[in-house]
C-alpha cells in the first residue's frame, strides 16, 4: 500500500478523513438521441420544455440549500435563472432548430458552445471561472432534453472524499448537503468559482487542479484531505492519521461552534483573531453587516444620516435613528462618530458656514466644540441610544488631548442629567478619537491617555501626511503603501500598544488586500471597512498564517519604495494561491 | 446610430450581477444596444453575450445604440455606467 501525497490548489480550507470516492464524469457527455423523423415543432417543444424544467430544478435547488449558504452565495443560482432567461440566446437556439433542421440538443449545444469558447479564451480570470457555471447549466439543459439521468450521487456519504473531474456549483451544493469529508476536483474549483465560494461558506475542504485520471486507481482507498495545505494524503501512515485526527477535531469544533458563519472574529490559520467591523451610513448597511456576522460597526457616519437636511435634526429624531442602528446590531458594539462637518462635507443648507468666518476652516471635533448646542444635542441623542445597545462614541479629526477633555466634560454633564431624568445610571460608554491629522499623530501619547480607544483614519491622514488629494486617481490612492506612510502607521500602532488601548484602522487602506496584509503584520487587530469588502478580507485572514504575515511585513518595512512594497506582497500572495484580479490597485 | 466610448469604473467590471442590472436597463429601450470591446461586439441585452465579452474593471468599451430612442438610450446608459452602476439604487 503506497503512501502518497498529491498536491492541488486549495479552494477551501478544512480537514477531512475518509475514503476516496471517484465520481463518474461520463454523464457530461451528450447522449446520442435517436431521431427517427425530424419535426421542427417537436424539437422546439423539447427545447422549451428542457429550459422550463431547468428553471424549476434551479428553483428547487435554491430551496434545498436555503439557509445552508449565505444570502450572497445563494444569489449564484439567481444568475443561472437570468442566463436561462436570456431572450436572445433562447431565440438563437430556436432559429438554429428551425433554420438548420437541428435537433434540440444539437442546436442548444452548438449555440452555448460559442459563448463557452469565448469565455474560456478571456484574459479575465473571473470570466474564465464562469465557464464552469455555463457548463453546469449546459449539462442540466441537455440532460433535460435527452432525458438522461443526473450524475449519480446515490452511493456517496459523509465518510467519503469525493473526487471529480469537473466540479460544478450544483454538484458542490449537493455534495455539501451530503456532508462529504471533502472534494478533490480537476477543474471547476478555482478560487473565484461559485463552487469554491459555496464550499468555503460550508467550511468544506476542497482542492482544485488535481489530475483526475491519476486518482481513479485509488477509488475506495483511505485518505486525508487537508484543504489548508492543499494536499490529499492517500493511504496515510499511522502517524499522519494521528496528527490529523487532532487537527480534524479542532476543525470540527471551529466549524460547528460558530453558529454564525464568519463569527465575531475571523481567525488566521494559526489562531490569530482579527476583528472586522463595518463603516456604515444607514440602518440598511447595519443590517448588511449583521448578516455577514461582522464584529460590529466600527463607525457610523452621522453627518451622512442628515446630509439632506437643512440642519442637524432634533434630539428626538436623532435618538430614534441611533437607537434603531443600535437595535439593528443586537448586542454587537457600534461606534458612532460625531458629525464630521467641514472641508468637503457640508450639510444641505448650513447657513452658519457662510455667516461665521471663524468656522470656515474648522472641521470635526473642533467645529463641534464651537457649535456647542448642536454638539450637545447629538451627544444627548447618542447617550439615550446607549440605553438600547452597546453604543460608543468617537470624535473625528482629533488634534489635541484638550479637545477630547472638553468633549468628555460635556458628556459627563449630559450623563448625569439623563441619569437623573430616568432614575438610573447610564452605562459607561467608551470614548474614542479618530487620528487623521498630522497634529493628531504628534499628540498621540496625550490623546491616548484621554480615550478608551483610537481609530486611524487613513484616508484623511494620507492626504495630510503625503499631500494626496481625497478625490484622486486610482494610481495615487495607494500611496498608503509607501514606506513613509507605513512607518507612520507602525508608530501609531506601537503607541497604542504601549498604552494598552484598543486600536483600529479604517479607511480605504483597511480593505485593500495588499495593505491589509501589511497592517495585519504590523500588529493591527481590528479593522473597519465598507461591509461589501469584508468577505474578501475575511477570506484572506482565514487563508494565512499570522507568523508568516509578520515575517512578510518585516521584509516590507525594509523596502525603499512603494512599488517594491507592492511587488513583495503581491508575489507572496500569488505564492499562496491568491488571485490578484482587480482587487488590488 | 450613435456611439460613445466609456470606461467601466465599477470595481468588479461587468460581473454577473452588474451585467444583469445593466441588461435590465438596456432592455427598456427600443433601439438595439451593443457593447464593443476591442474587435468584438456583444448584444447588450443578452446576459450570455455580455459575460462572454468579458468586461473587467477599467475596461474601455464602446456603447452603440441604433433605433428610435438611440440618443436617450446612449445618454442614460452612459450616465448609469459612469456612476458606477449606482444610478438606480
Amino acid at each position: 500500500m503506497n503512501n502518497l501525497i498529491i498536491r492541488g490548489i486549495s479552494a477551501s480550507g478544512g480537514i477531512g478523513i475518509g475514503r476516496i470516492y471517484i465520481l463518474d464524469s461520463s454523464a457530461s457527455e451528450d447522449a446520442k438521441n435517436e431521431v427517427t423523423e425530424y419535426k421542427t415543432d417537436v424539437e422546439l417543444g423539447r427545447f422549451e420544455f428542457a429550459i422550463g424544467k431547468a428553471l424549476m430544478e434551479i428553483y428547487d435547488l435554491k430551496k434545498e440549500i436555503k439557509g445552508t449558504l449565505s444570502e450572497k452565495d445563494e444569489k449564484i443560482f439567481d444568475v443561472y435563472e437570468a442566463m436561462l432567461a436570456d431572450g436572445f440566446f433562447i431565440q438563437e437556439v430556436k432559429d438554429e432548430i428551425a433554420l438548420n433542421q437541428c435537433s434540440a440538443q444539437d442546436a442548444f449545444g452548438k449555440c452555448i458552445y460559442k459563448y463557452i469558447k469565448d469565455m474560456e479564451n478571456s484574459d479575465d480570470e473571473y470570466v474564465r471561472q464562469r465557464v464552469h457555471d455555463l457548463n453546469d447549466l449546459r449539462d442540466r439543459v441537455l440532460k433535460n432534453i435527452t432525458g438522461e439521468k443526473k450524475i449519480v450521487l446515490d452511493g456517496i456519504h459523509d465518510q467519503h472524499i469525493a473526487v471529480i473531474k469537473e466540479l460544478t456549483p450544483s454538484i458542490a451544493a449537493r455534495l455539501g448537503k451530503r456532508n462529504v469529508q471533502g472534494i478533490v476536483a480537476n477543474e471547476g474549483a478555482g478560487y473565484l468559482s461559485h463552487s469554491a465560494i459555496i464550499l468555503r461558506s460550508l467550511g468544506m475542504p476542497a482542492l482544485n487542479n488535481v489530475i483526475f485520471e491519476e486518482l481513479v486507481e485509488y477509488d475506495r482507498k483511505s485518505a486525508i484531505i487537508d484543504g489548508y495545505e492543499g494536499i490529499l494524503i492517500i493511504n496515510p501512515r499511522k502517524s499522519e492519521l494521528e496528527r490529523y485526527r487532532e487537527a480534524y477535531h479542532q476543525y470540527l469544533v471551529k466549524r460547528e461552534g460558530s453558529t454564525e458563519r464568519e463569527g465575531e472574529h475571523a481567525v488566521t490559520l494559526d489562531g490569530y483573531k482579527v476583528g472586522i467591523s463595518a463603516n456604515v451610513s444607514n440602518v440598511h448597511e447595519c443590517k448588511r453587516a449583521r448578516n455577514n456576522d461582522l464584529k460590529g460597526i466600527g463607525m457610523v457616519r452621522t453627518e451622512l444620516l442628515f446630509i439632506r437636511n437643512r440642519r442637524m435634526p432634533s434630539e428626538k429624531r436623532q435618538s430614534l435613528i441611533y437607537a434603531r442602528l443600535a437595535k439593528a446590531m443586537g448586542n454587537k458594539p457600534i461606534v458612532i462618530r460625531t458629525a464630521d462637518i467641514g472641508g468637503d462635507k457640508i450639510p444641505g443648507d448650513d447657513a452658519t458656514i457662510n455667516a461665521d468666518p471663524l468656522l470656515l476652516n474648522l472641521r470635526g471635533i473642533k467645529r463641534s466644540l464651537k457649535q456647542k448646542d448642536q454638539f450637545e444635542t447629538q451627544l444627548r441623542s447618542i447617550l439615550r441610544a446607549s440605553l438600547v445597545g452597546d453604543v460608543n462614541i468617537i470624535f473625528p479629526m482629533v488634534d489635541k488631548a484638550e479637545e477630547v477633555r472638553e468633549a468628555k466634560s460635556l458628556i459627563e454633564k449630559i450623563q448625569s442629567d439623563i441619569s437623573k431624568e430616568i432614575g438610573r445610571n447610564l452605562r459607561n460608554i467608551s470614548i474614542g478619537a479618530l487620528i487623521e491629522t498630522k497634529e493628531g499623530v504628534e499628540n498621540l501619547d496625550n490623546i491616548l491617555s484621554e480615550v478608551d480607544f483610537i481609530s486611524l483614519g487613513t484616508n484623511d491622514l494620507l492626504q495630510q501626511m503625503m499631500g494626496v488629494e481625497r478625490r484622486t486617481s486610482v494610481k495615487e490612492k495607494d500611496e498608503y503603501l509607501s514606506p513613509e506612510f507605513l512607518n507612520i502607521v507602525q508608530y501609531c500602532v506601537s503607541k497604542g500598544k504601549q498604552q494598552n488601548k484598543f486600536f483600529a484602522v479604517c479607511g480605504e487602506m483597511a480593505s485593500d488586500p495588499v495593505a491589509f496584509i501589511i497592517l495585519l503584520g504590523l500588529g493591527v487587530t481590528d479593522f473597519s471597512m465598507n461591509p461589501a469588502k469584508s468577505s474578501d478580507i475575511i477570506d484572506i485572514i482565514k487563508r494565512v498564517r499570522y507568523s508568516e504575515v509578520k515575517e512578510l511585513t518585516k521584509m516590507v518595512l525594509s523596502c525603499d519604495a512603494k512599488e517594491d512594497v507592492k511587488g513583495v506582497v503581491q508575489d507572496w500572495m500569488r505564492g499562496k494561491g491568491f488571485i490578484l484580479q482587480g482587487i488590488t490597485v | 446610430m450613435v456611439s460613445v466610448e466609456i470606461v467601466i469604473k465599477n470595481s468588479s467590471g461587468f460581473d454577473s450581477k452588474s451585467a444583469a442590472m445593466f441588461i435590465q436597463k438596456a432592455s427598456n429601450y427600443i433601439s438595439s444596444i451593443w457593447i464593443e470591446k476591442d474587435e468584438r461586439k456583444a448584444n447588450a441585452k443578452s446576459l450570455l453575450g455580455l459575460l462572454a465579452l468579458g468586461v473587467g474593471p477599467g475596461a474601455k468599451v464602446t456603447l452603440i445604440a441604433n433605433g428610435e430612442d438611440e440618443e436617450k438610450a446612449i445618454q442614460e446608459l452612459e450616465m448609469y455606467i459612469n456612476s458606477g452602476g449606482k444610478a438606480s439604487e
